[in-house]
């Protein structure tokens, strides 16, 4: 990882956090099958603790985590200089306009109302993917 | 000729009036004299000053007169015989109404004594007889231009005074005109008691306080107050009344009696270090909505002003009539925009906790065809549809359970059954879901059967609901005690589920079993669900006759939730098996599946197989009677819509036949509606499904069908 020998490929990191053990595990699964690598958290500070080891692409945040809330997790990666870069996104059950706004706050990228279609989460996989590789 | 014209017309008639001859009314004059020659005499001279004239020939007969008439001018010969002149002066003097008439004495003895007499009895002239015509008709006159004039002025008077009280009232009634305006654009409580502090200054009040009490929990009331001139109040912009307790004190009593209060002294005794010395008097006005005072408003005036009269009452009266009406449009409009907010609020709670379930479901779903059929995480995505699915139709069940509950449209299935069976049935039931999230569960209390009138299904979904909840707020190391205990005497059951969870605030403890309490905690829920639970078992419990309440000593310290229900007759013997097992566990019935739909009947045959039940099937009644005498199943499921007999025809038969009739007969139909459940209910069925049926509520129905017959098994001797 240390180098960067362009034959390379550099494999996404995305970090999963819900407290529902089912939905953490169907997207660890489905980022694995799709090939990326995949990290899941049940509650907001261990998904900070383990996004500051792990150091993710991609984090997945939902909004009502226990110990500390989506918002709150979102608001410190956005202040951890090595954690800022991040597309983080909201995946949550809320979706009113007031919901959305508070995300938009919290330094979210992407607001996703559950539940969410593979495709969705596919595509936006692929093209941070090459992204990432180009740079 | 317009303006010019006009003017002119004004002056003319301002000049008019005031040159004018007063009045040319007819003035009375009063004659007072024993000897007709003399009446005549005077009659003669008079007459031409074209008043009215009137005689007496006696003081007693001009003390009549006067009792009728007013007069201009007396003319009164002093030598009379039965009562004199200076007596009958001094009558008329002692009557208010002619207290002041002007006398003119007449007489004959000019000498000083009688002059000074006639004076000291009130006469305001006197005439030496026999009278100079000239001098009579001068003096005369001169009382007639003086009545005259002073009735022109009472007239005057009095159409100033008609004016101002006109006045006055199109100023009140201007006032209530913009009252009425500014009140009617308040959106809110708050705004409204902005602009009704501000109304009456400085027409009404120097100052003014107005209050009204909320109903909402929390909120003790909405206050405001408002000055006319900061500096009459030690540059105080508002007054605050919790500053003056005996002024207080007097609105909390207007709030009891609904009634006007007004004080025209405020108590000085006390000593003040408040602005009550600066009050000078004070009105206390209820805000009446619906008969019952909500609200008041004070109205005050400085000590330096007039104070309060009664008469500014009934102005105060109808100001706060007014507002009592706005009041009551407001409050409705806040109830409703409340209601609004609450209602927005849960949609969009309910959106979310229905597609926390979903989200798992749908990644699942798609994942099971990214996977190979024989990975071994297959099994994990069907256990998560299988939580997943159930944990969303467990919440469409609650909320449609708690919408019906709100409209009193739940329908009791009741019959006489085992408490204590349905209570540590339930509690097997929910024990390896309690174990899985490291818990330990505990049962203790009685284990005779107790013997009530109620709905099986309905109590099970209660005492459900409690240890759900109890399982949901403790954390793994905690334990849930469930305990049930009889009282013979009041013939009462008590079910205690108690845990060492999260517990419950005390300020939340009253309101807890309200519907959609939770949904109150917004974004900082964690536990997701949708309030409804405890309204369920509170609505539940009461439909039973029976309670529900909770306790808990504080946050993180635990709950304590109990049920109390009235209980019919409790049995002396224990139950023979004492200990109990989940309804899904391996027992197993004979099922008849009489349905004439071919692919429902072999799909219901495919589910109760696959569970382990001895299944068989009928397409029509009457071989599904025929088939239910051989095969003598424990449990019928009987489709309505059958060809020929219906299936109401077919549990009729069922209840009537002594050989059939303890069996468990479900009614399956495409038709969900109360109505259509009442009639199978009242046809004699046991339950009602609702098409198409799904293995989960066919293993609950199996679960109910258990229950009542082994309590049947139980009665028989």
């Amino acid at each position: 990882m240390t180098k960067n020998f362009p034959s390379e490929v550099q494999v996404l990191r995305v970090l999963v956090a819900d407290d529902d053990e089912s939905v953490g595990k169907t997207f660890g699964w489905m980022i694995e099958v799709l090939g990326y690598e995949a990290r899941v958290a049940r509650e907001g500070t261990s998904a900070l603790s383990i996004a500051q080891s792990f150091l993710p692409d991609v984090v997945m945040l939902d909004i009502n985590l226990p110990g500390m809330n989506g918002y709150e997790v979102c608001e410190l990666m956005r202040a951890d200089p090595l954690l800022n870069k991040c597309t983080i996104i909201a995946q949550t059950g809320w979706s009113q306009p007031e919901h959305l706004e508070r995300s938009k706050k919290a330094g979210f990228d992407h607001h996703w109302v559950k539940p969410i279609p593979m495709e969705r989460l596919e595509k936006l996989l692929i093209s941070l993917s090459s992204q990432k590789n180009a740079a | 000729m317009s303006a010019i014209g006009a003017k002119s017309h004004i002056e003319r008639r301002e000049q008019e009036e005031a040159l004018a001859p007063v009045d040319s009314k007819v003035e009375n004059i009063l004659l007072i004299d024993d000897l007709p020659e003399n009446l005549l005499v005077y009659q003669t001279i008079l007459e031409e000053l074209g008043q009215n004239l009137m005689i007496a020939r006696s003081g007693e007969e001009a003390l009549k007169l006067l009792l009728k008439h007013d007069f201009a001018v007396i003319l009164l010969d002093v030598n009379m015989p039965t009562m004199d002149g200076f007596e009958t002066a001094f009558l008329i003097r002692r009557r208010r109404k002619s207290a002041r008439t002007p006398i003119i004495f007449l007489t004959a003895f000019t000498d000083e004594v009688g002059m000074i007499q006639s004076y000291a009895n009130g006469a305001v002239d006197y005439l030496p007889t026999p009278v100079v015509p000239e001098v009579l008709k001068a003096k005369v006159r001169v009382f007639i231009e003086l009545s005259q004039m002073r009735r022109q002025a009472a007239l005057q008077t009095e159409e100033r005074v008609r004016r101002e009280a006109a006045e006055e009232a199109a100023r009140d009634s201007a006032f209530l005109v913009k009252a009425g305006e500014d009140l009617t654009r308040a959106q809110s409580q708050l705004e409204l008691l902005r602009a009704l502090v501000q109304l009456p200054l400085p027409y009404l009040s120097d100052a003014s306080i107005a209050w009204v009490k909320k109903d909402e929990i929390g909120v003790d009331r909405v206050e405001c107050s408002a000055v006319a001139d900061q500096q009459m109040w030690d540059g105080l912009s508002e007054i605050n009344i919790t500053d003056l307790p005996w002024l207080k004190k007097a609105a909390e009593e207007v709030f009891v009696t609904g009634e006007v209060h007004y004080m025209n002294k405020v108590p000085t005794s006390s000593v003040h270090s408040d602005i009550t010395p600066a009050i000078g008097s004070v009105i206390i006005l209820p805000l009446v909505v619906k008969g019952q005072a909500k609200g008041c408003l004070v109205l005050v005036r400085h000590r330096s002003s007039t104070a309060y009269q009664l008469n500014d009452i009934p102005l105060a009266n109808d100001l706060a009539y007014r507002v009592g009406v706005v009041l009551e449009n407001v409050m409705l409009m806040e109830k409703i925009q409340e209601a609004d907010r609450r209602k927005d609020e849960f949609l969009g709670m309910l959106a979310h906790e229905l597609r926390n379930p979903l989200g798992p479901i749908y990644n699942a779903i798609q994942l099971q065809k990214l996977i190979r059929p024989e990975d071994p995480r297959m099994a994990d995505l069907r256990d998560i549809i299988d939580r997943q699915a159930r944990h969303m139709s467990r919440l469409i069940d609650d909320l449609l359970d708690a919408t019906r509950l709100a409209h009193g449209k739940i329908l009791l299935r009741k019959e006489r059954c085992d408490l204590n069976r349905i209570v540590h049935q339930t509690v097997a039931d929910y024990r390896a879901i309690i174990e899985a999230s490291g818990l330990q569960l505990t049962m203790s209390g009685s284990k005779v059967p107790v013997w009530i009138n109620g709905d099986p299904t309905r109590l099970v979904q209660a005492i459900g609901n409690l240890l759900h909840n109890a399982n949901k707020f403790t954390k793994a190391g905690g334990t849930i005690s469930v305990s049930f205990e009889i009282n013979k005497k009041e013939k009462m059951a008590r079910i205690t589920v108690a845990d060492t969870g999260i517990g419950i605030e005390p300020k939340m403890l009253s309101c807890i079993f309200g519907a959609f309490r939770q949904a109150e905690q917004g974004l900082d829920r964690t536990r997701g669900g949708l309030g409804l639970g405890l309204a369920l078992v509170k609505g539940l419990v009461e439909l039973h006759n029976g309670k529900v309440h909770a306790a808990s000593p504080g946050a993180d310290r635990g709950a304590e939730f109990i049920i109390l229900l009235p209980i019919e007759h409790v049995e002396n013997t224990k139950v023979r098996n004492d200990s109990f097992t989940p309804w899904n566990s391996d027992k197993k019935f004979r099922v008849l599946v009489i349905e004439d739909n071919r692919d429902a009947a072999s799909s219901a045959k495919m589910l109760l197989h696959l569970a382990g039940h001895d299944v068989q099937t009928a397409a029509t009644a009457l071989v599904g009677l025929e088939t239910a005498r051989i095969f003598r199943p424990q449990v019928i499921l009987c489709d309505i819509g059958l060809p020929e007999v219906d299936g109401y025809q077919v549990v009729r038969t069922i209840r009537q036949d002594a050989d059939l009739s303890s069996m468990y007969v479900i009614a399956l139909t495409g038709y969900g509606r109360e109505i259509d459940q009442q009639q199978s209910l009242d046809a004699g069925f046991d339950l009602h499904l609702t098409k198409p049926i799904d293995f989960i509520s066919l293993r609950r129905a199996l679960a109910l069908a258990d229950i009542k017959l082994d309590s049947l098994d139980t009665r028989a001797p």
